[in-house]
């Protein structure tokens, strides 16, 4: 019986372990799946200076980067700050594949929770990657990866190729097969 | 020993100053700035040139009133480069109920635009404000003219009240009613404090003349009556202008504060 018992377990319980060790995957929405993203430009914490898709490739270009993560997050959101220590746990790794990482809020108002936002980001991420804000889901919609109405599901993990053309989208915390999964088949 | 203490004193000092200096440059870098939108006006029955001239007078009516501490009326260019391009702007919709999409999209914190419709000899003009985030409309302006002109004269003069300083934060426009208003409060106030000191100077002076009144009355220099007179007249002088500069002088305090 006990033997029974322990193989219900195993059979049950292993496969969400082990399941839950890879980074979740999905689907590209339609919108990422054109060539190069849509245009797009998030905002710093000021409020006004922008970062244009052109000011990303331009940065690929002059650093030879082969990937682009873009990050998405949003305040009070777990994961996404446990996501922001793996990244900073992997920043040698990334820098050296040729990785480059932005940060972007999704959704907060930037005046009521920008300050906030930067230090928890400074706090779990080490200030080691530039972080944007996107107050109004504006990109996430533009991407395909929001719908008007509905608050989407954070931490996203839009993976890029130095053409900027979309590669991989993560959804939830990363696994343990991040960061080699970058630079590995998608 | 002695030289110890200076020294300390000294660091302590420089130290709370080079504070002072760190925590002002992290309030710099923690400005958030208030962002506007002035779209490229819209309408027809003009040229290009008079809908940019629009344009620009509504930018000049949002720099009267928005401090530029805290607020950034986001450039013609940078408008059109938000919104993908001169190109891609004219696809989007033009109509009037595509601001607030328009100014989404701009992520803008504010967004307003100028229409003008040339009616026959008569010119409307209609200029709306939202707030992005609310998508509510907080400032309307409407007026016609017979000249493009007068139309430009309309935005110059009402645009800095009745748009964009409904925007929290904005300040009175100068030279405006208010402005003209606050000035002459300012002035009324100043001269209100100056004759109330006046008088009042005038009170102690007559305070000064009873005294000496009072002691020539002490010392029998004059005859009885005249003196004591003397010293009752120049004490009720003297309260009455105590009290006519103190009321002056709580008007002018009065004038500052509430108005």
């Amino acid at each position: 019986m006990h033997i029974m018992r322990t193989a219900i377990f195993l059979a049950v319980f292993l496969p969400i372990f082990s399941f839950a060790e890879n980074s979740t995957r999905k689907a590209l929405p339609g919108e990422l799946r054109q060539g190069i993203v849509p245009n797009f430009f998030v905002l710093e914490k000021n409020g006004v200076n922008e970062l244009f898709r052109d000011d990303i490739k331009e940065a690929v270009n002059k650093r030879k980067a082969k990937r682009v993560v873009l990050s998405f997050f949003a305040e009070g959101c777990l994961f996404c700050m446990e996501e922001f220590a793996i990244l900073k746990d992997n920043k040698a790794e990334l820098d050296k594949q040729g990785v480059l990482v932005y940060l972007i809020d999704a959704g907060d108002d930037i005046r009521k929770k920008g300050k906030k936002i930067s230090e928890a980001v400074k706090t779990h991420a080490g200030g080691l990657f530039p972080l944007y804000f996107d107050p109004n889901f504006k990109l996430l919609f533009d991407f395909g990866l929001a719908k008007r109405g509905s608050d989407p599901n954070l931490p996203l993990t839009l993976i890029l190729d130095s053409d900027l053309q979309a590669i991989g989208l993560l959804e939830g915390k990363m696994g343990d097969d991040f960061p080699q999964l970058l630079w590995s088949e998608l | 020993m002695k030289k110890i203490f200076p020294i300390i004193v000294f660091s302590c000092a420089l130290a709370a100053f080079a504070q002072d200096e760190a925590d002002d440059s992290a309030q710099e870098q923690d400005v958030v700035f208030t962002s506007i939108a002035v779209l490229p006006s819209e309408g027809y029955g003009f040229v290009q040139e008079e809908y940019e001239k629009l344009t620009d007078k509504m930018r000049e009516a949002a720099l009267k009133v928005l401090p530029r501490e805290t607020f950034l009326v986001l450039t013609q260019d940078a408008v059109i480069k938000r919104l993908g391009g001169e190109e891609n702007y004219k696809k989007q919709c033009t109509a009037s109920s595509c601001i607030l999409a328009l100014g989404d999209s701009a992520k803008a914190d504010f967004v307003t635009r100028a229409d003008i419709v040339r009616r026959g000899k008569v010119i409307d003009l209609r200029v709306e404000l939202y707030n992005v985030k609310t998508q509510g409309q907080i400032g309307i302006l409407t007026g016609d003219a017979k000249k493009f002109e007068d139309v430009l004269g309309i935005v110059e003069k009402k645009a800095p009240i009745d748009v964009f300083g409904k925007i929290p934060g904005a300040q009175k426009p100068a030279g405006s009613v208010a402005g003209e208003s606050a000035k002459i409060s300012f002035w009324t106030g100043i001269g209100l404090e100056a004759l109330g000191a006046a008088v009042m100077f005038a009170g102690y002076m007559k305070h000064q003349e009873m005294q000496n009144a009072h002691d020539r009355y002490k010392e029998k220099e004059s005859d009885f009556g005249d003196a004591w007179d003397k010293v009752e007249s120049n004490r009720k002088t003297r309260d009455i202008l105590y009290i006519a500069g103190g009321v002056l002088l709580a008007s002018g305090i009065g004038v500052h504060i509430w108005f």
